[in-house]
């Protein structure tokens, strides 16, 4: 414990703990809201940090591991009774410490957030450690690389840069799959998955402290040392390209939290903050004019509730905490409800760029009435050649004049199957 | 009673150089000088005492133990203090942190790590320095630090390169009262390039030159052997000199 408390005294993260937690906080907080009241989500957002600090604690780990070489103790280590990895270990578990402590803290103001709007459960272990081992696998490829090249400004800055680039060009979901990005409850960490990623941190952990350069007394074992270190890390590497997704399915819930009245909305019970709006939305979608559409009979679900999992065609999905998405499905549901019936399939040559934009402009007519507003700013995209404008201009209108607008790109859906 | 250290056939080398040849020691209780000019093998003689360096040929052993393995290399480390010519400190460290640190390097007991390094610090006169970073002491004070680094934990066997260099002549006669003192129940060796501390403190002195040693003796043996008309200033040193030039 004297080494480790005296490393973590000596830590230059020590004086940059503060700057740390606050760059965990803004990145938690400057991404959104929308994660606030989530657990999936909020576990997720708890965990994006560490795609800054892991590559920061790289450069801190291989300054601090360099400072052996540069200060000159190499004859006093060799000189120790104190086996090598346990000094090594001490360096890095400071360094560490600081690092895990500021994600720690910022998982802690996130959960704390979220408490007050959540309903039962807590942050998810499987995030949390993914994000934990990103940390601990770029902190020791750093005091490794210190430990090798223990130049003071070089090394350091080439571990955080290419820490960077790792995250940004390799590190992703659907790549190595070092990192989640999206919380969604119908998905979560697979275990497997998850254990390849702890089993790398472990590795590049026992690598660190471990590794001793080739001669000496046990030339031969640290040889053998280095070789199997190679080979153990190509072996996860390849596991760690073979448990991509990262994600897996969550098996339904027996009981979803579900609107009252039809049509009915089912949710995931991880998303009870959604309800009130859910039920809004039904409500606004029975007030719709029957006359022009038609109400799917099915209960409309969260993906992941239905029979096609989290591919399920006619499932909706929160993104980003907000219901627009899932108005956009429910209105292309109910657009595939009214379709007009009894017709022969018209060929494709019927489908005219009238007949797209009056499907996309009564689509998002649909959307808004469902959602109760135009889209919001946070959101993006839509049909094209629609002017999302004109539509929200429309829903303001009266119900007289809507229905008249509605009225007319009905006509040419239908002109469209049936002459 | 079995020696402190012993080294017997020991040869030593850096690739296909050899700096030591075929050398056999014995060393008990009590301070030895190690003299000799450079690249004569003393510090290579010291890292190999130190068991940095596993020996090329013949055998170690500290403490009645013969030193085969890290394994065996590691326990016989909690008993050697070591002090290398150019010891490494890191600057941040207070001079209590640095001695504490190298108490833990050396596997002192965690209770006594506080108290012993405020101990060792009192003896090399730093005791109202202890709170003051390494970055700030004048050489001298840094290499008094480094000495109470090698005697933290109080060793067995204490291992000294050039432990003087920096000291005034005042802190030199303070060192020198210091390893009498630590001589009467510890094995110290000495390597300096300076006769005149082997002289005060030393009852026995070695001089190496090509790797082998050329003399072994008491200093005022050596003395004896002074060569009419060598230069030096103390007969020891005219010692030293007729010693070093007849083993060449």
């Amino acid at each position: 414990m004297i080494g480790y408390r005296t490393e973590l005294r000596r830590s230059p993260l020590r004086w940059w703990f503060p700057l740390l937690v606050l760059l965990d906080l803004a990145a938690i907080f400057g991404r959104g809201r929308w994660w606030i009241g989530e657990w999936p989500m909020t576990s997720v957002q708890a965990q994006i940090p560490a795609f800054y600090l892991a590559p920061l604690l790289a450069a801190a780990a291989a300054w601090a591991a360099g400072r052996t070489g540069r200060n000159g103790l190499r004859d006093q280590l060799a000189a120790a009774a104190r086996p090598r990895p346990q000094v090594e270990f001490a360096q890095l578990a400071a360094a560490l410490t600081y690092g895990l402590l500021a994600y720690a803290l910022g998982a802690a103001v996130a959960a704390g957030v979220s408490l007050p709007t959540a309903g039962p459960g807590f942050l998810w272990p499987g995030y949390l450690l993914l994000g934990a081992a990103l940390m601990v696998s770029f902190a020791a490829a750093g005091h490794l690389a210190g430990r090798t090249f223990p130049g003071g400004f070089a090394t350091p800055v080439a571990c955080g840069l290419g820490g960077f680039i790792v995250i940004a060009w390799a590190a992703g979901p659907q790549q190595l799959g070092l990192f989640a990005i999206n919380g969604a409850p119908f998905r979560t960490v697979s275990w497997p998955a998850l254990a390849v990623r702890l089993a790398l941190a472990g590795l590049l952990l026992a690598g660190a402290v471990g590794l001793r350069r080739p001669g000496g007394r046990s030339a031969g074992r640290r040889a053998l040392a280095a070789v199997a270190f190679g080979a153990a890390l190509v072996v996860v590497t390849v596991a760690l390209t073979v448990t991509v997704p990262l994600q897996v399915d969550r098996a339904a819930p027996a009981q979803p939290l579900c609107t009252t009245g039809a049509p009915t909305i089912c949710l995931w019970p991880e998303d009870r903050n959604q309800l009130l709006r859910a039920q809004a939305m039904a409500d606004r979608m029975r007030q719709l004019p029957t006359a022009l559409v038609t109400l799917p009979a099915r209960p409309i679900a969260e993906l992941g509730l239905g029979r096609g999992g989290s591919r399920d065609p006619e499932g909706f999905y929160v993104l980003e905490g907000d219901m627009w998405d899932p108005a956009q499905t429910m209105a292309g549901d109910i657009m595939e409800a009214s379709r007009p019936q009894g017709c022969p399939d018209p060929a494709v040559s019927a489908f005219t760029p009238e007949f797209y934009r009056a499907s996309g402009e009564l689509m998002m007519w649909l959307t808004m009435r469902i959602y109760g507003g135009p889209m919001p700013a946070t959101m993006h995209g839509g049909p094209p050649s629609v002017d999302l404008g004109a539509v929200a201009d429309v829903v303001r209108g009266t119900d007289a004049e809507q229905l008249a607008w509605a009225g007319q790109r009905s006509e040419v859906i239908h002109r469209a199957y049936c002459g | 009673m079995d020696p402190v250290v012993r080294v017997t056939g020991l040869t030593q080398g850096y690739g296909a150089r050899t700096v030591i040849e075929g050398l056999d020691l014995d060393l008990g209780v009590g301070a030895f000088g190690l003299l000799g000019p450079n690249g004569a093998g003393k510090t290579t003689l010291l890292r190999t005492l130190a068991t940095i360096a596993p020996p090329g040929a013949g055998s170690l052993e500290i403490l009645g133990r013969r030193i085969t393995s890290e394994r065996s290399a590691r326990r016989a480390r909690r008993e050697i203090g070591f002090l290398p010519q150019d010891f490494g400190h890191h600057p941040g460290f207070t001079v209590h942190d640095f001695v504490a640190y190298c108490a833990w390097l050396r596997e002192v007991p965690a209770r006594q790590v506080h108290r012993d390094s405020l101990r060792v610090i009192e003896q090399v006169g730093l005791a109202d320095r202890r709170n003051e970073r390494m970055k700030a002491l004048s050489g001298g004070m840094l290499r008094r630090a480094g000495i109470a680094s090698a005697l933290v934990g109080s060793p067995r066997l204490v291992l000294l390169d050039e432990p003087t260099v920096g000291l005034d002549p005042a802190q030199r006669l303070e060192f020198r009262e210091l390893i009498r003192s630590l001589a009467e129940d510890t094995a110290v060796v000495l390597s300096t390039h300076l006769v005149e501390d082997v002289s005060a403190v030393c009852r026995e002195v070695a001089v190496m030159a090509a790797g082998r040693f050329v003399f072994r003796g008491t200093p005022a043996e050596m003395t004896a052997l002074a060569s009419p008309g060598t230069q030096g200033d103390t007969a020891l040193e005219r010692g030293y000199i007729s010693v070093l030039g007849a083993g060449r």
